[in-house]
């Protein structure tokens, strides 16, 4: 029994009382609970076991907390946490503060404590008792004695519980932080790297630079003085470089200094300097040829600078395109004849380059030799050339034969014709002569006589010396004795002006052309022309050969219709010209406008129409057969020999245009002679378009009828993709026929 | 005899018990005075004064390039009382142990050469604390912040004015300022 009592003064001594006054340990230890802990061998504790302890923070508070993790076992350091809180205690728990282990806890008992605590509680349940027993003591009362001690056995502990927490605890954090000393090591002085020292440097690219001291910045510092009076100086450098430009022509003083992150800075460097260089150097080329047709140019070229000149190029464009440049001034003119226009450029050794952008040299490359024609003056009358069938019909006495024309200035006209000379006349009195006269004289260029029946012969005469005036040729056949009968036909009369340049003292005028270099002589010889191009292009010699047309022609002749056609930019007036149809001579009054047509409607019964001017001089002529209603037609101007086309021709245009396909018909072509060109024009995507061929005559077929098919697209590789958006609207145009508009 | 040996005994102890109860409950500032009961849980959260949370990763909280005795560098943060209950909180902060050291050794280099300090306003005269002492016990730099209050703070930080080069280019990443807002 004594050993009972003594373990149980022992158990109740290790007890220690609180009062739970807040709920961080909830729901296992609520609110208003007493608590009864028991002292323990600290290094029994173990994570999880519930423990009060003196807060870390505040040595007059309890707090009742889990043991949430063992930090440390030499010391023993405890980490606590409230099983209602969602984080840890932020205080480490060193094994003395710990006042005992969680023994049991009788819920809402604290509260029975919290109002003994007060006043009243104290009085009502401590003092009065208290009172009660001492007298009862006083008055020996046993058995209330045995009850009030047992009410001080209960009342009294509970008196002095003490309060526990246990304690709320929030908490929140800032991460990412972060804690650094600068750099407290002044970094080491930089050295120069580059440029070299006095080396030249480009004022567009200075670079400056040094080593690498681990700094965190550098600092450049430059100057004209060496003493750096009045320097430049540059923010902080994160590079071990330094760029910049614009500074003018001048020795630079530099050096750099190295700072670590919290500016503490090294000295400067060792002074280095730098000779800026902005000036560029200059360079021409020599003088070259104008022109030339050698295909290898080798240029020379001049070039100079301040310091040292690195290179030269040479820069060239091809009729003004875009520019190129080469390191060779040996130059070949690879993009064929044309203007090429050449400049150098030269840089010196630090990149200073020439600032061209014009050209100081060019040349003409041309390989193409001129062509040369005589000039004919259009204004002057001139003469097709005549092919004239007639005859001196049997005379008795004079009978002759005359043709006024005009010769062409410093055209050659030549005169031939053949004849064929019959006489009777034994004595030879009759004769045939043939000449030229103008109102001042008379040149007999033959005579030819005799009795018999003589052969055809055939003569030619130069009608040189009368270039530029207008002429008589006369054929005149005189037969003195009617006894005898003489008679001549004359037939193959041409008087041609187209002829070969013989022999004039006047100056040729030549139509020269080249199209490079341009004409740098012409010359001729008796029978032949050549010039020369500055590039020396010799043109091949070669003979005169010109057309010369009349200003007015005939143009078209149907059996009732002559169209005579002014081939000149000015209206020409016809008061008293001619058209001499055989029977009849149709007098002409009135204008032609230039280049406009005129009609004489009139039945033509003869195979030969002459047109005649005011002078009688005859300016044009044909000769055809009976035409029928066939149409005798030659191109508008003259040229192109004449052809005779059936009564009518009739043009279609078929459209089958949902297959991209039109098709050309010419009906009524006859036994046309002559080469038809002809153009086709349309709209497509409201841009024109154009086809355009030529009807060849032997394409015609046996009715005069020839057929053109057209597919409107375009045709690669076998594959055709046609034409969008053609328009409504063809026109038809012919060399030589009425243009004709077709719409669909 | 023994019974009345014993009563007087008692009443020798119950009028000894009774005076120090009385002398403890009236006349003591001792601890055990109004004792009240509080329920339900506490919470603080971080931020920038206008958006809070438990947790706050600001991407300006650099303390970098300290020189000796150079001006403490300051950034501005707030708490706040969100507790679900009554509770008012005294504030504590402490140096979160999972920093990274810039080089390896950075810490012991710097615990003792580093300062630290939490402030409010302006001209405050609150005392630095090493690096080392944020670590191990922290800082308790405010009381009383009421349950849905908000408090603006600033956390300086300087290096020591003696610090020598041993200290030069030592630093902490990721560092994690750790704050407690523990029930008065």
């Amino acid at each position: 029994m004594k050993q009972v009592f003594i373990s149980l003064v022992i158990l109740i001594a290790s007890l220690k009382i609180f009062i739970v006054t807040s709920g961080s340990m909830e729901p296992v230890i609520k609110t208003g609970s007493m608590v009864v802990t028991k002292a323990v061998d600290t290094t029994t504790l173990k994570v999880g076991d519930i423990v009060a302890f003196t807060s870390p923070s505040n040595p007059k508070e309890a707090i009742l907390h889990r043991i949430y993790s063992v930090k440390s076992t030499a010391p023993i350091i405890f980490q606590t946490k409230g099983d209602n809180n969602n984080s840890p205690d932020p205080w480490d728990l060193p094994q003395v503060g710990v006042l005992g282990k969680y023994y049991f806890a009788i819920p809402y008992l604290g509260y029975l404590g919290a109002f003994i605590k007060t006043k009243f509680g104290f009085a009502l349940l401590i003092v009065i008792p208290s009172i009660i027993f001492i007298i009862s003591q006083i008055i020996f009362i046993k058995k209330q004695l045995k009850l009030l001690s047992l009410i001080f056995i209960f009342l009294l502990p509970i008196f002095f519980a003490k309060n526990i927490h246990a304690k709320f605890i929030g908490s929140s954090t800032i991460n990412g932080a972060t804690i650094t000393v600068g750099n407290l090591t002044v970094p080491e002085i930089p050295s120069a790297i580059l440029p070299d020292e006095n080396n030249y440097v480009n004022p567009d690219s200075i670079y400056v630079a040094w080593t690498d001291t681990d700094a965190k910045y550098y600092i450049y510092q430059s100057s004209n003085d060496s003493n750096f009076y009045d320097p430049y100086t540059s923010e902080n450098l994160i590079n071990t470089n330094f760029t910049t430009t614009g500074t003018s022509d001048y020795i630079y003083y530099w050096h750099v200094k190295a700072c670590n992150g919290i500016n503490y800075c090294s000295n400067w460097s060792t002074t280095s300097s730098f000779i800026v260089d902005g000036t560029p150097p200059t360079s021409f080329i020599d003088d070259i040829p104008y022109a030339t047709n050698q295909n290898n140019l080798n240029l020379v070229y001049s070039a100079f600078d301040n310091v040292k000149v690195d290179n030269t190029k040479l820069c060239y464009s091809f009729n003004l395109q875009n520019y190129q440049c080469q390191d060779n001034f040996d130059f070949n003119f690879n993009d064929g004849n044309g203007i090429y226009y050449f400049y150098s450029k030269a840089t010196d050794t630090v990149g200073n380059t020439e600032d061209k952008n014009s050209f100081t040299n060019s040349i003409i490359y041309d390989t193409i030799p001129p062509t040369t024609n005589l000039l004919i003056s259009t204004t002057a009358p001139t003469y097709s050339g005549q092919n004239l069938s007639t005859s001196i019909g049997q005379s008795f006495y004079l009978d002759s034969y005359i043709e006024k024309i005009l010769i062409p200035h410093n055209l050659s006209a030549n005169l031939t014709f053949s004849f064929k000379y019959f006489s009777q006349d034994l004595a030879q009195y009759s004769h045939l002569d043939v000449g030229v006269s103008t109102t001042d004289n008379i040149w007999n260029l033959l005579t030819f006589g005799g009795e018999g029946d003589f052969d055809w012969q055939k003569i030619s005469h130069s009608l040189l010396q009368w270039a530029g005036q207008t002429v008589d040729i006369y054929f005149k056949l005189t037969a003195l004795d009617p006894t005898f009968i003489t008679t001549t036909i004359i037939k193959d009369l041409n008087i041609s002006t187209l002829d070969l340049r013989t022999s004039d003292s006047t100056p040729p005028e030549f139509l020269s052309t080249d199209l490079g270099a341009g004409i740098f002589e012409s010359s001729t010889t008796p029978d032949h022309i050549s010039s020369t191009d500055l590039a020396l292009n010799i043109e091949s010699t070669h003979s005169i050969s010109i057309v010369t047309l009349p200003q007015i022609v005939l143009n078209k002749i149907t059996s009732s219709t002559i169209t005579i056609y002014n081939n000149t930019d000015t209206s020409v007036n016809l008061n008293n010209w001619f058209l001499d149809i055989g029977s009849t001579v149709i007098t002409i009054n009135g204008t032609i406008p230039s280049f406009s047509t005129l009609d004489f409607n009139n039945d033509i019964g003869t195979t030969k129409i002459i047109l005649k001017n005011n002078l009688n001089e005859i300016v044009d002529s044909t000769t055809f057969d009976i035409l029928g209603n066939s149409v005798w037609q030659r191109q508008q101007n003259g040229l192109g020999p004449w052809a005779l086309f059936n009564d009518q021709i009739n043009i279609n245009l078929e459209n089958s245009l949902s297959q991209s396909k039109i098709t050309l018909i010419i009906s009524g072509l006859g036994d046309t002679s002559i080469d038809l060109n002809y153009s086709i024009n349309y709209f497509a995507n409201n841009i024109e378009q154009q086809i355009a061929g030529t009807i060849l005559p032997n394409t015609v077929d046996s009715t005069g009828t020839i057929s053109r098919d057209f597919y409107l697209g375009t045709c690669s590789t076998g594959v055709c993709i046609p034409t969008l958006n053609i328009g409504s609207t063809f026109t038809v145009t012919f060399s030589t026929l009425p243009t004709k508009t077709f719409v669909f | 005899m023994k019974k009345i040996y014993f009563s007087l005994m008692a009443i020798f102890l119950v009028i000894i018990f009774v005076s120090y109860a009385a002398y403890s409950l009236f006349f003591s500032t001792a601890s055990i005075s109004g004792v009240t009961f509080s329920t339900s849980s506490a919470a603080l959260q971080v931020g920038d004064g206008i958006n809070f949370d438990t947790t706050w990763e600001p991407h300006d909280f650099l303390f970098e390039n300290m020189v000796p005795g150079g001006d403490p560098i300051v950034k501005d943060f707030s708490l706040k009382n969100v507790s679900e209950s009554d509770i008012t909180m005294n504030l504590g902060a402490k140096l979160g142990s999972s920093f990274t050291e810039s080089p390896v050794g950075s810490f012991d280099a710097i615990k003792n050469d580093i300062l630290v300090r939490i402030t409010q306003g302006t001209g405050s005269t609150a005392s630095w604390e090493t690096l080392d002492t944020f670590k191990s016990t922290g800082i308790n730099f405010d009381n009383g912040l009421s349950k849905n209050e908000s408090r603006d703070y600033h956390f300086e930080v300087k290096l020591d004015a003696d610090a020598d080069n041993s200290v030069s280019g030592k630093g902490l990443q990721s560092v994690v300022f750790e704050f407690s807002g523990e029930q008065n």
